[in-house]
């Protein structure tokens, strides 16, 4: 296990009610873990406390297989708040720079693992909204990070976009956290759903499991995924991933 | 949605009160009844419920509160001595007549900022702006400032998601100051750049809703004055009448 959190509780200064409440949950190393719930409802509060940027007032996060906290790298929900080199290839290079790591050869091994070593010299202000995310994410990546924890990387990305992130998460091969409003993509891409609600987990599990529950989608604000919908009309059985969905809508389209 | 009295009073009670609060901080020369000054103030915040977004807007001044104090204490020096050191070309003494004046200015600010903070954390921009524009100032200074008010916020939360973009991708800012400046670097090119798209954005937004066309405006908002504001305005004047009355009659 990567992570581990113990009955966590947190209230932000301003506020008199809490964002997050007696959450347990277990990060499992390797895996890809989507926090899904409408507005508010303690997404990005839940990963900043996993990214050590927030402390919680009660309850405890634990790394069981590591000796001291463990490297987390955390992209923010507007990926230009984190920019400020020229280049991009520069703003890769910031985080290893940061941990004395032979910042050169990873920030080119980044590039090209997250498929945008064309872009190396281009200004990251200048870049279209998904390759600024794929920038946001290279340069979290650079770190080694143990954990990467994203804020809603599809925010503002339409459904092609979407899945050009998706695909890089998948060949990062990393235990990968990340917040997302999208159900599509958390079905396509998560190993595990976590529903937020008012701050408390509703549900975890198997995407197929969690986000076929319209009673828990339509408590936390979600909306049903497309694939989920479509085997509903043609009283079909969810398929249990995204290409065994695609599989089935070729056998069923034949 | 207003959670408490101190918000749901209307803006120009409150701005009623913080004039006359900033009045006699500026005319009141005694520690003790500047110390009064402040304890009214928080009585209002306590009975708000806002002490913790209060203290946080003031946490701006921890770095100003000491700066001022030795400054003043140093330079206003005159009158009794408690100590003093000399060094080659000038003297360094801590004396009666300049702690008295470090601790009146810094009183002053404290009741001034304090009142200012009062104000910003109970009022929405949008009914301060349209309090100014029912006090007959022209809609485009109300507007700019409620636009300030928004401002304070708004860079707050921005400042605060780029040190967090930053300090997750390995920056330590920790050291002597110096160092320190330095190294938040990374944190001052993105907040400015952030802050003048934020510029830019704002006026796209107002053009694009006919900004300048616009000769009588009208307000979606409402102002009425309560009971808990007639209060608030007879508690302004009976302060001041108090003071009046103590020190002039």
């Amino acid at each position: 296990m990567k992570a581990k959190l113990e009955d966590v509780n947190f209230t932000y200064e301003e506020s008199d009610t809490k964002s997050i409440k007696d959450v347990d949950l277990s990060i499992r190393e390797g895996k890809k873990y989507a926090i899904i719930g409408r507005n508010g409802s303690g997404k990005t509060t839940l990963l900043k406390i996993l990214a050590d940027l927030l402390e919680p007032d009660s309850g405890r996060i634990m790394f069981p297989e590591s000796e001291k906290r463990p490297e987390i790298g955390f992209s923010p929900e507007d990926p230009e708040l984190g920019f400020f080199e020229r280049t991009v290839k520069e703003e890769v290079e910031f985080y290893p720079k940061n941990l004395g790591l032979d910042h050169e050869k990873i920030a080119e091994e980044t590039l090209e693992k997250v498929g945008i070593s064309h872009l190396k010299n281009r200004s990251p202000y200048l870049l279209s909204s998904g390759q600024q995310r794929l920038v946001s994410i290279a340069s979290v990546l650079s770190g080694l990070p143990d954990i990467l924890v994203l804020d809603e990387p599809t925010h503002s990305l339409h459904r092609k976009g979407e899945r050009m992130v998706g695909k890089v998460l998948n060949k990062l091969e990393r235990t990968i956290t990340f917040s997302t409003h999208s159900s599509d993509f958390a079905f396509e891409f998560a190993d595990e759903v976590i529903v937020l609600h008012e701050g408390r987990i509703l549900r975890v599990g198997k995407p197929r499991e969690v986000l076929s529950k319209i009673e828990t989608l339509k408590k936390a604000g979600i909306r049903t995924p497309g694939i989920v919908n479509w085997t509903r009309k043609n009283s079909l059985e969810i398929p249990s991933s995204f290409e065994e969905a695609v599989k089935l809508k070729r056998e069923v389209e034949d | 949605m207003k959670e408490n009295l101190l918000q749901k009073l209307d803006p120009r009670s409150k701005l009623f009160f913080s004039f006359i609060v900033v009045i006699l901080a500026i005319i009141i020369p005694k520690i003790e009844y500047l110390i009064i000054l402040i304890l009214l103030t928080l009585i209002l915040v306590v009975f708000g419920r806002s002490i913790k977004r209060w203290l946080s807007y003031l946490s701006v001044f921890k770095i100003l509160i000491p700066l001022l104090f030795f400054l003043n204490l140093f330079f206003y020096a005159h009158g009794y001595t408690y100590w003093s050191f000399e060094f080659s070309f000038f003297t360094l003494a801590i004396t009666q007549g300049g702690l008295i004046t470090s601790v009146t200015i810094l009183l002053r600010l404290f009741s001034i900022a304090g009142v200012a903070a009062l104000f910003v954390i109970s009022t929405e921009p949008v009914e301060f702006e349209t309090a100014l524009a029912g006090l007959k100032f022209p809609w485009r200074i109300a507007f700019l400032f409620s636009l300030t008010l928004k401002l304070i916020p708004e860079m707050k939360t921005r400042y605060g998601k780029i040190k967090e973009a930053q300090l997750s991708r390995g920056l330590n800012i920790s050291g002597g100051p110096i160092k320190k400046t330095k190294k938040k670097l990374p944190m001052l090119i993105p907040f400015l750049a952030s802050i003048i798209r934020y510029g830019y954005d704002l006026t796209e937004a107002l053009e694009a809703r006919d900004f300048d066309s616009i000769e009588k405006r009208t307000s979606l908002i409402e102002l009425t004055h309560g009971f808990p504001d007639v209060l608030l305005y007879f508690f302004s004047i009976s302060i001041f009448s108090v003071y009046i009355y103590i020190n002039f009659l």
